[in-house]
């Protein structure tokens, strides 16, 4: 009762004229990234940051959130009819999605990407409302050690999905741990890696690295390639209407909404399984169980529905580890945290205990499913207006990101120096791109760095420098164990993998050198 | 040594001198606590040790590599995601004019630099319309100076001595007090 009570005064709050506008405009504008190449959600949500420093948190929060969803959808338009993926999560709907575009026409499959995303969305914020409550409980009951080990086991899980590249992803996180250590130490008071620059004593701004890293940098490696747009080129365009799949088409392949339902609202839990790691596991999934396989890669229906409802089904999972344990899972939601932050506001457990605060965590929740509705209404009826913004050329909107990126982050304090700390940022995130390090760990890293030592000092300095309770109590000992295991096994699979390719190769130089 | 390990091994090296030069930066703060109670320098230093024993890793990983075939499945994606880098130079104009940029922000103000600015965005961006840049910039300067000073309130930098008076003279024109 409690639960319906708490939502239906978010629903109520979500209705109130200001915090409707900004849901509408946050859809809008999530729309619009992920439909012009080369923005995309995480764009999206950092553009609108500056926004949102005069806003209370509720209307914030709601045009951040919004901006996740829809742009989790919004690239399907151009995925479908143009061959562009808005984002990397939209590249599985290129195999099955643009086939039947080609065959069928787009209004099919722009069809099954809408119910796609509906069922998605709608079940995962089902599924994440009924956890927020036992998920705090859970938090409540945490102590510095397991909030350490579970801060870590976060972290950890987010380098272990970085695939090939482990040591770079380590090595990103690592940075970002120790750019969180710049400025005033907390706990005793010392000034640590100032090197006696004044700007550096409070530290490096949150947005400073968020927006350098994500925004600036990003906009460095476009100009590097030459702001051109993959797939553009030889795409047969498409009249852009949507026609729903039939009752019985949708009831043919339940077993794939099923399934990619369900996953995709796990992994969205899981740190660093962002939207593009969700939308390619179930595609996977599909290939490999759907009683349809042989018939993905041909204009299949499981093939658009599996993609799509993973991505947006994954951010219901991130928004709700970060509302009810203060750790962020992705990129878009680290950006969330930040505008919480921002308003002076910690999310995590105690959110839910003061009824103020209680009330925002269910006007977000409540968000999310008018998010979801919104989201689709516009894609249905609005969507032939929106993308007319492809028309935009890409040195215009380059310059329009740039402004944004550094007026914005300037905005924040007005202060000329962040705008240096993003341009440092900026250079940084391009260097990784272009040495293929991964951005997110490092973000991440700068994030949660400052939790994560306060909650490991403070067990220090309650076990009086024994480290070993980290891993005695049952809670931070499982944490532990699970995050040195996120790492080791694929490290081991890594070493495993390289020595088969080693024995490969001095084969074949055996066979070379004796023929 | 050849290019591609070089390559390899550059950022690896580098990492390790940053963890090395960290650790004993970490070192030389001011504790205020005794010997074998945990102070502020802890954490860096595990940090330090992570990073240094990644890096490690990373630089023995680039010595051992083998020349490997990725599968078709990962060549095909890889070609769906990636644009090759063409025009390396063109990122370090745009980092240095972001940087002149922002030095000339209080000497010359937000309006006047941001004209200048966007106009080299748009030619760095590929824009050819030559008697259109300034047309662009300028639109775009104005937009934004509404935007952050007119709608977001922030009091974004006017500039010294006459660019003082042409933007206090822009501001009277656009309407923001």
């Amino acid at each position: 009762m409690n639960l319906l009570h708490d939502m239906g005064m978010g629903f109520m709050q979500v209705f109130h004229p200001y915090d409707l506008l900004m849901l509408v405009v946050g859809l809008l504008v999530g729309m619009l990234v992920s439909i012009m190449p080369g923005l995309g959600f995480v764009m999206g949500v950092i553009l609108a940051l500056p926004f949102t420093y005069k806003m209370d948190i509720e209307p914030a929060v709601i045009l951040l959130t919004a901006i996740y969803f829809a742009g989790t959808y919004g690239g399907c338009f151009t995925t479908i009819l143009y061959r562009i993926p808005g984002e990397p999560n939209d590249v599985p709907l290129l195999w099955d999605g643009y086939t039947m575009a080609q065959k069928e026409g787009a209004a099919k499959p722009l069809g099954w990407a809408l119910v796609a995303a509906l069922i998605g969305g709608l079940v995962s914020s089902v599924a994440m409302v009924l956890l927020a409550t036992p998920l705090t409980e859970v938090a409540l009951r945490f102590n510095a050690e397991d909030y350490f080990g579970a801060i870590l086991f976060g972290l950890t899980m987010v380098v272990s999905l970085a695939g090939k590249e482990l040591t770079k992803a380590f090595a990103s996180l690592c940075l970002g741990l120790l750019v969180a250590c710049i400025g005033v130490d907390s706990t005793y008071g010392a000034s640590r890696f100032t090197f006696g620059v004044s700007i550096l004593g409070d530290g490096v701004q949150l947005v400073a690295v968020l927006v350098g890293m994500y925004g600036l940098g990003e906009v460095f490696k476009r100009i590097g390639q030459g702001l051109k747009v993959k797939g553009i080129e030889g795409a047969q365009v498409q009249k852009v209407e949507t026609s729903f799949p039939k009752w019985k088409e949708i009831w043919h392949i339940r077993g794939s909404i099923f399934r990619s339902s369900i996953l995709g609202t796990l992994l969205g839990v899981v740190p660093g399984a962002g939207a593009t790691v969700t939308s390619f596991i179930c595609y996977g999934v599909e290939r490999q169980y759907s009683r349809d396989r042989k018939k993905l890669g041909t204009g299949h229906p499981s093939g658009i529905v599996a993609p799509q409802i993973g991505s947006t089904a994954s951010v219901a999972g991130h928004l709700i580890p970060m509302l009810t344990l203060g750790i962020p899972g992705s990129a878009a939601t680290a950006v969330i945290l930040a505008a919480f932050l921002l308003h002076g506001v910690q999310p995590g457990p105690m959110l839910m205990f003061d009824p103020a605060s209680r009330l925002i965590v269910y006007t977000i929740l409540a968000s999310m499913f008018v998010s979801v509705i919104g989201m689709c209404a516009i894609g249905f009826f609005w969507i032939r207006l929106v993308v007319k913004v492809l028309k935009i050329p890409q040195y215009l909107l380059n310059s329009i990101v740039v402004l944004f990126c550094l007026v914005g982050a300037y905005a924040d304090r007005n202060s000329l120096s962040d705008m240096w700390m993003i341009l440092i940022f900026g250079v940084i995130g391009y260097l990784f791109e272009k040495y293929k390090f991964p951005v997110s760990p490092m973000v991440l890293g700068a994030i949660l760095g400052p939790m994560a030592e306060n909650n490991l000092m403070r067990s220090m300095v309650i076990h009086n420098g024994d480290w070993t309770a980290l891993f005695t109590q049952p809670l931070s000992g499982t944490l532990m164990v699970m995050a040195i295991l996120s790492v080791l096994v694929p490290s081991l699979r890594s070493i495993i993998h390289w020595l088969r390719q080693r024995e490969r190769y001095l084969d074949a130089r055996r066979r070379k050198a004796a023929s | 040594m050849n290019p591609t390990l070089i390559k390899r091994l550059g950022p690896n090296l580098l990492l390790l001198a940053l963890a090395g030069f960290a650790y004993f930066k970490a070192g030389q703060f001011n504790t205020g606590t005794e010997g074998g109670v945990v102070g502020p320098d802890l954490w860096p230093r595990i940090i330090c040790v992570v990073l240094a024993l990644t890096s490690a890793i990373g630089i023995i990983a680039a010595l051992v590599s083998v020349e490997t075939q990725s599968s078709e499945e990962d060549e095909a994606l890889e070609s769906m995601l990636a644009i090759p880098e063409t025009h390396p130079r063109l990122v370090w104009i745009g980092v240095v004019a972001t940087g002149l940029y922002v030095a000339a922000l209080t000497p010359i103000g937000f309006l006047c630099a941001t004209v200048l600015y966007a106009m080299t965005l748009l030619v760095i961006g590929g824009m050819r319309r030559w008697a259109m840049v300034p047309v662009y910039g300028a639109i775009l300067a104005i937009v934004f100076t509404i935007i952050f000073m007119k709608i977001v309130y922030v009091a974004l930098p006017l500039g010294e001595g006459v660019f003082k008076s042409v933007s206090l003279f822009a501001m009277q024109l656009l309407g923001i007090h």
